[in-house]
């Protein structure tokens, strides 16, 4: 279950960023995370439960993008999508491509409430 | 409310460790291989088999990873080359923080391999770089030909893929050409070796391919 160490990684990171820039709570953490990856959703937020519970991110809701699998074949130039992990260019049975998304995961942004501006 | 954004990578700082690791692999010229597979595959078979090949020509460093025991490091110590366990308790991946601490215990100047056998696993590992320099997946007749598709990250990513225990092929409904067909499908490019550790065939095409790399990357 890598869900744990994304967890810890996604925790971080936040973390840091409510200590730097003086954050009262975090509501949401946004996530986009590609399809390579192999995350279970709901093993990640369970992860991150557990992690954040009796820190100051206790609550915070993670709300995740799936990001599909993007190509571009280095042959003719065709992006597509790849569903069925089948790597190969739909026009031109090409199959030295460029990976476009869907590799990575990534920390898009945060909803949160400052500290000082309580009446929103 | 307030919307932060941050677009900041979740395994940047693995990432980052990773890139450190390989700068210090390449300043020393050593080939890293990230062995990887789920449990039971061979990986520490495929390790044993290879420095029996070379029978200390070539100069290898072990970092094996497992849950628990140091089984694997007894197993190889007979050999006599450098081997650091690295125990996760409980985690099911090395990532390159375990690995920059193993590195202490080696003595990169003389390597000339060094093969990282990563856990049992072929979900978690595939996400964390290590600074390796090539992935070698491994998976073996006994767990049929369609693996490769349940894990397609993996085999996605895998600059070689071994087929191991061809020797037991009459004795299952494992087939070749489907299973070569399948890691095709995922993995064009990557470099495919059929192998059996227990009669030794395959071993030494392997062992050729793994040289030339480590030659290439002494230049």
């Amino acid at each position: 279950m890598h869900e744990f160490s994304l967890a810890i990684n996604i925790f971080d990171i936040v973390l840091e960023t409510v200590q730097k820039k003086q954050i009262r709570k975090v509501y949401t953490i946004k996530l986009d995370v590609g399809k390579l990856m192999a995350v279970v959703p709901e093993s990640l937020i369970f992860g991150f439960e557990t992690v954040s519970e009796g820190t100051p991110l206790e609550g915070a809701k993670l709300e995740i993008d799936e990001i599909p699998v993007k190509v571009r074949c280095k042959k003719c130039g065709t992006e597509s999508e790849i569903n069925e992990f089948i790597f190969m260019c739909p026009k031109c049975n090409g199959v030295d491509l460029e990976m476009l998304s869907g590799q990575d995961m990534q920390i898009t942004s945060l909803e949160v409430e400052k500290n000082g501006n309580h009446n929103t | 409310m307030e919307i932060i954004t941050l677009e900041r990578k979740v395994l940047q700082r693995n990432d980052e460790i990773a890139e450190d690791n390989r700068k210090l692999f390449k300043e020393k010229s050593v080939l890293v291989i990230n062995l990887l597979s789920s449990p039971g595959s061979g990986k520490t078979s495929i390790i044993e088999k290879t420095l029996e090949h070379y029978n200390g020509k070539v100069n290898i460093s072990i970092i094996t990873g497992d849950v628990q025991t140091a089984n694997d490091a007894k197993r190889i110590d007979k050999f006599h080359v450098p081997v650091v366990q690295l125990i996760t308790g409980g985690a099911c991946h090395l990532d390159s923080t375990m690995v920059r601490n193993a590195l202490k215990k080696l003595k990169l100047d003389p390597t000339e391999v060094l093969i990282i056998e990563n856990v049992g696993n072929l979900v978690c590992p595939s996400s964390f770089d290590l600074g390796e320099d090539k992935r070698v997946v491994v998976f073996s007749t006994t767990e049929g030909t369609d693996k490769p598709l349940k894990y397609p990250a993996m085999f996605h990513k895998a600059d070689v893929v071994i087929i191991n225990k061809i020797d037991l092929l009459p004795y299952t409904d494992f087939s070749l050409n489907e299973a070569k067909k399948n890691v095709r499908q995922l993995n064009p490019k990557a470099v495919i070796f059929e192998i059996s550790c227990t009669t030794g065939e395959g071993i030494g095409a392997w062992c050729e391919w793994l040289l030339n790399k480590a030659k290439k990357s002494n230049v």
